[in-house]
């Protein structure tokens, strides 16, 4: 009975690798979402370096652990002699000295990627690309016009949609105009919380599409509960090839937006 | 192990297969949620039918509109005409299950248990009209109008945007919303045709048989059917467009809008205050911080803060001028039509845009 | 020793007592009972209650994730007629938060803290009862009003709590802001002000007793692993609830008395204007996970302690690195105040602070590390008994590695900004809560069972339970970091009304599935940890063959007072399983005097 017990426990690096390796053949929603910029390949790099290492910790660990069920069972043993003893001096200097070596290598490791992402020092040095506002419950998106200020009435503004163009770098304005929402886009693995009462920045560029056709399509989603309809926050990233489909893609809306004597439809 | 338990282990595994099979997708793909469409609210208040009467409305209602289970339009409604297509109805209402109906209610009465904590109330369809339309004062709105709310959202409530819905789906919600507004009305007029012309009075005082009053109200229904669904499909003869441009946003046209938002013609200021916050005197009672009027549905009528720079219809200045034109459908804002050109709207319009930017530069 | 002062007391108390002993009624016995036991088991019985009230809503949130918009089995039709029984996007969050309030306030930390920091404590140091028994039952009684707030909120409009357990405000701190916020936030601050008197109460009590009352021979040194964490907690609970009550207290004024200490200018939420302003919410998130990430350890700790004890009596062997042990649960006690903004990444805090903090939380998983590595020098040739508190010590431990270890991930700053707020977190608590605290619990309630009631539960059933814990816990909550890889978002009342996660929905069915089996099996552990009451196999009062203290009453179920006439006199530690001359099964009680080549 005692092998049952031991053979439960090994199930679980089995089930863990079983299931990594099924997730990865499923693809989909089952693995990371296609990354179309650089910044999320550094964080997914991360990602893996983090989960090689402890991932060989955890199969160390586990393997010492069942070889120790295994050859320790006391079943039989009764009265057997066991090593008597309090602890190990040097070994317990052993293991705290080398992970602590780990771990403080792998929060140094992250610094440069972290400093990149968000240091507002090492934001890009380009006009602000838009205004996002989070609001019960949509993404309000405000596109300053010819002038490039926000707030005049040469403004564009978009419900949920927020365009941008391939290898530029995007700078957006976060604001919220109720409670805490977290702007995230899964496919460029950005997130930041828009928190009332503050301004927040983001940037971003865009590098790969994919190879699917332009405007390349991507989900944008509110990752901080903020009430009923905090699932309902679904916007879209449209990613145009060129800033000329861009720029194509503003006037039209532009269009769409001041047309006195004729109805052109919705910005989108 | 006793052979109790073994005979338990056994238990426990049946328990947990029974369990695993139970739920399984395949079981639960086989449980519909069952629904029913109901009377309004307002027409079991207002009409003494008694059982038999209501049994009879809500019997000729299902044969003309069909269950909730099999959504269908009157055979008298010109389903091209209303621009909703075959099999609409169905994928229609299960969105409207999933997306609107914890906020709309079943029948979309705006009666669904999230919608009493909402603010505005999200809106009831049943009395057949919506608030923000591109049409005339007295017209249905047309199908893009439901659309651009379903796209856009309405600022500054809680009717979020559903613009990243596949185009299949919006167009099979905005068929099963022009649906449910025309069911409302219909059942409502209907009632009112039953009641003023006194069959269920007749059927009460055992005058007509059961058969008889059912025909009646048949009768009245596919009249009633005929008059909303034909005002529907009339509805995008009626489109609001501007024949004057807009002219632009400047001090000038600011300050000829300001003077008529002041002045006694539009009475706009004695609504949306004298600086467009709104709680204007005429509807707002500082004392006991209440509103003094309500809309069509009941609610209080709190005209709009135009500083806010959120415009619930829609902010492009098309939007505007149509609220100008039309007014809010419903509401106690009124259009002006009548009583102002339309160049002397767009100036009023672009006041409100000044309300909101700095246009001094 | 200061025990030898108050030893004399407690004993004139003590016969004192014993005077009135066939005086007490039921009502002073069982129900306002000042005896610790008695307090700690009737901690134990709430649980029971609680953890069915945690799970149920629990599996409620489970079936929103497998069949979106269906009905809800049972209670949908009745609650939603209108809607045929399917819950409204609104009852979702309400769910989600007051699961994990119920989970972690009225579950975990009164399990672990209230429930064997109660019965063990005095037996371990051989004290007569705690230093404070009046404070120690009422303690356990602002348990109920907690409850009552929390199962009453359900009723009032609006709704409970919806706000999440982290309450983050606006969305919680302004009435308009969400149904839940309209009354049941309210309700939830009052709740948890009382579980945080009775955790501040019970954490005064513990030190008092530790520091003061510890009977002859008993030094520091020489206390088990259960009463060292249960120590360590209870400072760790009295430093860091005071910032918690003090938060409280600021949302509780913001959502009654119109302050605005967390509601920033020109505030307008569901179109309500929310009160004068000026104020900062991420005040409260300081504040929150200044109390709340030392609340994980608060968690922690104690089982990790348990596990301890069950690791060391079952392994017939010493603790491996006892010292090393307790200075690991005393630096994660000490660490555990400079690492709360870890919780706050992507908050918009200064990203600067955020790097500071990942340092200090990369190094919080050492003393974790050394515990486990310990745990494995212990089994390191041993005679291991695979009883049931054994195996579930041994999940313990092989799923604290799991949950430590992902951890590493939201340590790294840049990684957590892709799996904050997803799946990837929500395996991570549950790893550590469910996996690590509440097997840690199950260890202790099959070990101290004999010693509360006289009999053993059934180890047959025991084991029963145990397996299908395991197997179903691993089924439900190893698959959520596969979805957090994914970015699958929490608290999504319907994650699949988008692209990126349409796809989950199958295993999320599994997972579901899962889950009632797991909540099926928990049947199995009240079942016996009744029928156990009157049919369970009676034992002696060392059926473990276990060396602490607590084991050494004169009564099988210490009577009051625990002790009789005479305190015990302790001699040595509490692991000497094994030495040379202990008894041939390894027992070495720690009051034996027996030393190699002295004849007792």
């Amino acid at each position: 009975m005692n092998k049952f017990w031991i053979f439960l426990f090994a199930l679980v690096p089995l089930g863990v690798l079983g299931i990594y390796f099924w997730a990865h053949a499923q693809g989909g929603a089952l693995w990371f979402p296609a990354g179309i910029s650089e910044m999320g390949e550094d964080i997914d790099r991360l990602f893996w370096i983090i989960l090689g290492l402890t991932g060989t910790i955890f199969f160390g660990v586990e393997a010492l652990f069942l070889w120790f069920l295994f050859k320790y069972d006391g079943k039989g043993r009764d009265g057997q002699a066991v090593k008597y003893t309090h602890g190990n001096h040097r070994l317990e200097t052993l293991w705290t000295v080398i992970p602590a070596g780990i771990l403080v290598f792998l929060a140094v490791f992250q610094f440069k990627t972290w400093k990149e992402i968000k240091f507002r020092s090492n934001a890009p040095d380009v006009p602000l690309h838009a205004r996002v506002t989070g609001g019960q419950f949509e993404w309000r998106f405000r596109y300053p016009g010819a002038d490039g200020r926000l707030d005049t009435p040469d403004d564009l503004e978009a419900v949920n949609v927020l365009h941008v163009w391939k290898d530029r770098d995007i700078k957006l304005q976060l604001e919220s105009r109720d409670v805490v929402h977290s702007f995230f886009i899964p496919a460029v693995r950005i997130k930041q919380d828009l928190v009332p009462g503050m301004k927040q920045l983001m940037w971003f560029k865009v590098t790969h599409t994919d190879g699917q056709p332009a405007p390349d399509l991507h989900e944008i989603a509110c990752a901080e509960l903020c009430g009923w309809g905090h699932y309902k926050m679904k916007g879209r990233l449209v990613v145009h090839e060129t800033e000329a489909d861009y720029r194509a893609w503003l006037t039209q809306a532009l269009a769409k937006q001041n047309a006195d004597q004729a109805d052109l439809g919705i910005v989108e | 192990m006793k052979p109790l338990d073994g005979l338990g282990l056994a238990a426990v595994a049946a328990a947990a297969t029974f369990g695993v099979v139970l739920m399984s997708p395949g079981n639960m793909e086989s449980r519909t949620i069952q629904l029913d469409y109901a009377l309004p609210p307002s027409v079991v208040v207002d009409y003494e039918f008694g059982e038999g009467g209501f049994r009879a409305l809500t019997e000729v209602m299902e044969e003309a509109f069909g269950s909730h289970a099999a959504p269908k339009l009157p055979d008298e409604a010109d389903a091209e005409g209303l621009g909703i297509a075959a099999g609409q109805l169905a994928t229609g209402r299960e969105q409207f299950r999933v997306k609107c109906m914890h906020c709309h209610g079943t029948n979309g009465g705006g009666d669904g248990p999230t919608a009493q904590f909402l603010n505005p109330r999200p809106r009831n369809f049943r009395l057949g009209k919506i608030k923000f339309t591109s049409t005339a004062q007295a017209s249905p709105p047309t199908r893009s109008d439901i659309l651009f709310t379903l796209k856009r959202g309405l600022a500054g409530s809680s009717m979020p945007s559903f613009v990243t819905e596949t185009d299949e789906h919006l167009q099979a919600l905005v068929g099963y919303v022009q649906y449910l507004m025309i069911r409302g009305e219909v059942a409502s007029l209907t009632a009112y045709e039953l009641d003023d012309n006194g069959e269920v009075e007749e059927f009460n005082d055992q005058e007509i048989s059961y058969e008889e009053l059912k025909e009646a109200a048949a009768d009245y229904l596919a009249e009633q059917v005929e008059f909303v669904a034909g005002k529907w499909a009339d509805a995008s003869d009626s489109i609001v467009i501007p024949s004057v441009p807009r002219g632009p946003l400047d001090l000038a046209s600011a300050e000829r809008g300001r003077e008529l938002f002041l002045s006694a013609t539009t009475e706009c200021s004695a609504c949306h205050g004298d600086t467009g916050r709104g709680k204007g005197a005429n509807v707002y009672d500082a004392e006991s911080d209440t509103y003094k009027r309500q809309d069509d549905w009941g609610n209080d009528a709190i005209p709009a803060d135009l500083t806010r720079g959120l415009y619930r219809g829609g902010d492009r200045p098309l939007d505007l001028f149509r609220r100008m034109h039309s007014g809010i459908k419903g509401s106690i804002m009124p259009g002006f039509a009548g009583n102002l050109s339309e160049g002397q709207m767009w100036d009023v319009v672009n006041y409100v845009y000044s309300l909101r930017y700095d246009i001094t530069e | 020793m200061n025990s030898n002062t108050a030893a004399p007391a407690a004993a004139h108390d003590h016969a004192h007592a014993h005077d009135h002993h066939h005086h007490q009624s039921f009502l002073t016995k069982y129900i306002f009972s000042t005896d610790h036991k008695v307090i700690g088991i009737q901690f134990l019985f709430t649980i029971f209650v609680t953890l069915a009230l945690g799970g149920l809503l629990a599996l409620g949130v489970r079936w929103q994730l497998a069949y979106p918009w269906s009905e809800l089995p049972i209670i949908g039709k009745l609650l939603w007629p209108d809607q045929g029984g399917q819950m409204p996007a609104e009852f979702y969050p309400m769910l989600t938060t007051m699961h994990a309030s119920v989970m972690i306030f009225l579950v975990i930390i009164p399990a672990l803290t209230g429930a064997f920091g109660n019965f063990c404590i005095p037996l371990q140091i051989g004290a007569r009862d705690m230093a404070f028994p009046t404070m120690n039952m009422l303690s356990y009684w602002f348990m109920w009003p907690a409850l009552y707030f929390f199962l009453s909120s359900f009723l009032v409009e609006g709704g409970a709590a919806a706000a999440g357990w982290t309450s983050y405000p606006p969305l919680a701190g302004i009435k308009s802001a969400a149904p839940g916020s309209l009354n049941g936030q309210t309700y939830w601050l009052a709740g948890l002000l009382c579980v945080g008197m009775s955790s501040l109460l019970g954490s005064i009590n513990y030190i008092t007793t530790i520091v003061k009352l510890r009977t002859k021979g008993m030094t520091f040194f020489r206390m088990p692993m259960t009463t060292w964490a249960l120590f360590i907690t209870a400072i760790l609970q009295a430093f860091a609830l005071p910032v918690l009550t003090a938060a409280l207290i600021l949302q509780l004024l913001d959502r009654t008395m119109g302050t605005s200490f967390f509601v920033p200018e020109n505030l307008i939420v569901n179109n309500v204007e929310a009160g004068p302003g000026g104020g900062q919410p991420l005040l409260w998130q300081h504040m929150f996970w200044f109390y709340s990430h030392p609340a994980v350890y608060i968690m922690i700790l104690p089982a990790m302690g348990v596990v301890s004890d069950v690791i060391s009596t079952f392994a017939r062997k010493p603790l491996f690195g006892y010292k090393p042990m307790v200075i690991a649960i005393a630096s994660i006690a000490g660490m555990g105040f400079m690492v709360w903004g870890h919780h706050m990444f992507q908050s918009g805090m200064n990203p600067a602070l955020g790097a500071t903090f990942m340092v200090s939380t990369m190094l919080i998983a050492l003393p974790s590390a050394v515990k486990t590595f310990n745990w494995l020098g212990t089994l390191w040739g041993s005679r291991i008994q695979f009883t049931t508190p054994m195996l579930n010590a041994l999940a313990f431990v092989s799923m604290f590695v799991i949950g430590g270890l992902s951890g590493i991930f939201m340590a790294a700053t840049p990684v957590d900004i892709f799996i904050h707020d997803t799946y990837f977190i929500v395996a991570h608590i549950h790893y550590v809560l469910f996996g690590g605290s509440l097997f840690g619990f199950f260890a202790g309630l099959y070990y101290w069972y004999p010693k509360m009631f006289g009999r053993q539960m059934n180890e047959f059933w025991g084991k029963v339970h145990f397996a299908g814990s395991f197997i179903c816990f691993n089924l439900v909550f190893f698959p959520m970091h596969i979805l957090g890889m994914s970015g699958f978002p929490r608290r999504y009342a319907d994650p699949y009304s988008f692209d990126t996660w349409k796809d989950a929905q199958p295993l999320n069915q599994m997972m579901t599935i899962a889950a009632v089996i797991l909540g099926f099996f928990q049947i199995i552990l009240v079942a016996n940890f009744l029928i156990s009451l009157r049919r369970g196999k009676k034992v002696d009062g060392n059926p473990w063959r276990s060396n602490s203290l607590e084991w050494h009453t004169p009564d099988v179920t210490p009577g009051h007072g625990n002790w009789g006439a005479h305190p015990p006199v302790v001699v040595r530690g509490p692991y000497d399983f094994g030495a040379p001359e202990a008894a041939q099964d390894g027992y070495l009680g720690q009051t034996e005097n027996k030393y190699p080549g002295v004849k007792a």
